[in-house]
């Protein structure tokens, strides 16, 4: 079942007043940092529960400070493919469970966050029962959004809000995920749904929430050979955001990003382009939502990749202090040398 | 629109020396287009050669203002889009500064997200439109601090207590509340400005400015009143009215003892108050004393002409 968080409430003002009591600002980027953009803000754990734990850290720095969390299967990351959206509705972190046990640094990060709200995002083979139950059975709120597929599951999480239509939809490859992960940002910060095609045919699920959501302003993310033309006009799609790659598409919508949805032009964020690294390029929606930092990809081997070089380099101008650069994962991920190689790009 | 010989006329009585005036002129493009005549031009420096102090012209009253602007860009840029302004934006005369503190407030409503977005977007485009009519005269962002500024104000108004700290950014509610410490400021800021402009252009552009900082603190107190939080809007309103001096400039979000709204600040006319550029200082700064020069908001002081309380 859902709820409505949208509903007015009167908060009382001791309430209302303690919620800014006690904390600092941590997530804003530093004005003295040392002079000279560079890409010395990495996001990184051991693995990707611990990876997505930092993520969390960096979003909500004050314990107790966060009701509502995003959790997704960190093997299926698939099916949380739209998870920023909805962690976006509620300024949430994106949390990774396994099926049947929750990792003990998820679970000591939810307890961290004071969450009172956990909204699981996939079926009960991505997140079992069981741990719902135990969520439940601790006194939090549990809601889940599931479809019998991936395409289902997306449309369930778009019409998550059931107050404010959403001003922009999103539609991406349900095979091909880079693109919606590259959009992830976005979603997250300016409540835009991401829901799923195939390349030749709109799946029925899309079709219909594309229906019930009757936002106008749909932007195709991908080019052609992941999103066809003819899906496009089914679609009803009104622009589209495609480079030759993955890496360019990126580039696009970082692009996008900062001209007409007021993210940081001073800043840009760096994740792993190779499929095993989605993982952290979702759970790097929040922070670089929350800061307005559009993320790029590097190419699948780790290395940064002629297309994000030379992104870089022609942002050079722009990308400065206090603006940051950001890197999401690991070494493995993004090793050292291309972290080296994209500061080397913008100097 | 301005009217360019309007402009001319203006620039050339308010401008505080030649390269000032010349810079206006260039910024609003009259210099170049021949509008400007050369005996103009003379008149005009004549009128200045024996200026030897600062004179408060309209060039430093509008400098004043972007000065203000800029504080309330990045507060709701920050707040709005968890950044600042881009450097592009921050250039000019004066000491630059970088911002201390701010972040994206984590909301749980879209409808607050929108007022925010929509009040940031007013004060960003504030920020272009007075560097656009300053021209090369604009004065550079100052250093501004978000964070330690917010927290000795709330322990200064009593909202919180010695060795708590309050942070604008950390809910929706404390955002209305940093974001009410502001409006209510400039609304009485821009009001106290208008009679010390010369020209007529810039004071419908201060017109213009003044509205829509009075419907940005129409929405703030409205939703304040809205979430209940009539007492730290009491207490935040009460400072500012003993940092400003003698008189009562400022209302809380209710009147009477039945919680009966007033959503409206003003006098017994039901006009706007007013402050002079000293007295919005004594609030910006945290400080009451004459002949303060910073502090605050500001901690290195503002910059331009109009820098001391």
């Amino acid at each position: 079942m859902t709820r409505n968080h949208r509903t007015a409430r009167a908060i009382g003002a001791g309430a209302a007043l303690l919620v800014g009591l006690g904390t600092v600002a941590a997530t804003a980027a530093p004005a003295d940092a040392a002079t000279g953009f560079a890409f010395d803000q990495r996001i990184a754990g051991t693995d990707r529960y611990t990876t997505a734990v930092e993520a969390s850290k960096r979003l909500s720095p004050m314990d107790g400070t966060s009701e509502d969390v995003v959790i997704v299967n960190g093997t299926a990351t698939v099916d949380g493919l739209t998870a920023s959206y909805l962690a976006g509705l509620y300024s949430a972190p994106i949390l990774y469970t396994q099926t049947d046990s929750v990792p003990a640094v998820t679970a000591a990060e939810i307890t961290r966050l004071g969450v009172k709200n956990v909204w699981i995002v996939g079926g009960e083979a991505q997140v079992s029962a069981g741990l719902e139950k135990a969520w439940k059975d601790s006194g939090k709120e549990v809601v889940r959004y599931a479809g019998a597929n991936r395409y289902a599951t997306a449309a369930a999480v778009a019409q998550a809000d059931e107050n404010f239509p959403p001003e922009k939809v999103f539609i991406a490859s349900g095979t091909s995920t880079a693109d919606a992960l590259a959009a992830g940002p976005i979603a997250w910060a300016k409540n835009y749904p991401i829901l799923l095609t195939q390349a030749d045919s709109v799946p029925a699920e899309t079709s219909a929430a594309l229906d019930a959501l009757e936002t106008p302003t749909r932007t195709v993310l991908g080019g052609t050979s992941v999103v066809s033309d003819a899906t496009y006009a089914s679609l009803k799609a009104t622009s589209r955001l495609a480079g030759t790659n993955r890496q360019d598409t990126a580039t696009k919508v970082a692009d996008y990003a900062v001209a007409s949805e007021n993210f940081d032009p001073q800043s840009v964020g760096l994740v792993g382009g190779a499929a095993g690294a989605s993982a952290d390029a979702l759970v790097a929606a929040p922070v670089s939502g929350a800061q307005g930092v559009p993320v790029l990809f590097t190419d699948a081997n780790g290395s940064l990749g002629a297309t994000t070089t030379t992104y870089l380099t022609s942002r050079k101008a722009d990308l400065a202090e206090p603006g940051n650069g950001w890197i999401f994962g690991g070494l493995t991920a993004v090793p050292a040398a291309t972290a080296a190689a994209a500061t080397a790009a913008v100097q | 629109m301005f009217k360019k010989s309007l402009i001319v006329d203006m620039i050339n009585r308010s401008s505080t020396n030649e390269a000032e005036r010349r810079t206006f002129l260039k910024g609003m493009g009259l210099l170049s287009a021949g509008a400007v005549g050369a005996g103009l031009l003379g008149t005009a420096a004549a009128q200045r050669a024996d200026a030897a102090d600062p004179v408060i012209d309209d060039g430093a009253i509008l400098n004043f203002a972007l000065n203000l602007e800029y504080l309330e860009a990045e507060f709701y840029s920050f707040a709005a889009y968890g950044h600042g302004l881009p450097n592009s934006l921050a250039t000019g005369a004066g000491t630059p500064g970088g911002v201390t503190g701010g972040h994206r407030v984590p909301f749980k409503s879209k409808a607050m997200r929108y007022y925010a977005e929509e009040i940031a977007n007013d004060e960003v485009a504030h920020v272009k439109f007075l560097r656009t009519a300053l021209s090369t005269t604009a004065v550079s962002r100052p250093a501004i601090n978000l964070q330690d500024s917010f927290t000795a104000a709330a322990q200064a108004a009593g909202v919180i207590t010695a060795g708590q700290t309050f942070d604008p950014f950390a809910s929706e509610q404390a955002f209305l509340l940093g974001a009410f410490l502001f409006e209510d400021v400039g609304v009485t800021a821009y009001k106290g400005a208008a009679p010390l402009l010369a020209s007529k252009e810039y004071l419908g552009a201060a017109a213009g400015i003044l509205a829509v900082e009075a419907y940005h603190a129409g929405i703030v107190r409205t939703l304040l009143y809205q979430e209940g939080l009539e007492v730290e809007t009491g207490k935040i309103s009460d400072a500012r009215d003993s940092l400003d001096g003698a008189g009562d400039k400022d209302q809380g979000i209710t009147v009477g003892t039945g919680d009966r709204a007033n959503l409206v600040p003003t006098d017994a006319n039901s006009l706007a108050f007013d402050r002079t550029p000293q007295q919005v200082l004594n609030i910006v700064y945290l400080n009451g004393a004459a002949g303060t020069t910073k502090g605050g908001f500001y901690p290195n002081g503002l910059n331009g002409v109009i820098t001391s309380s």
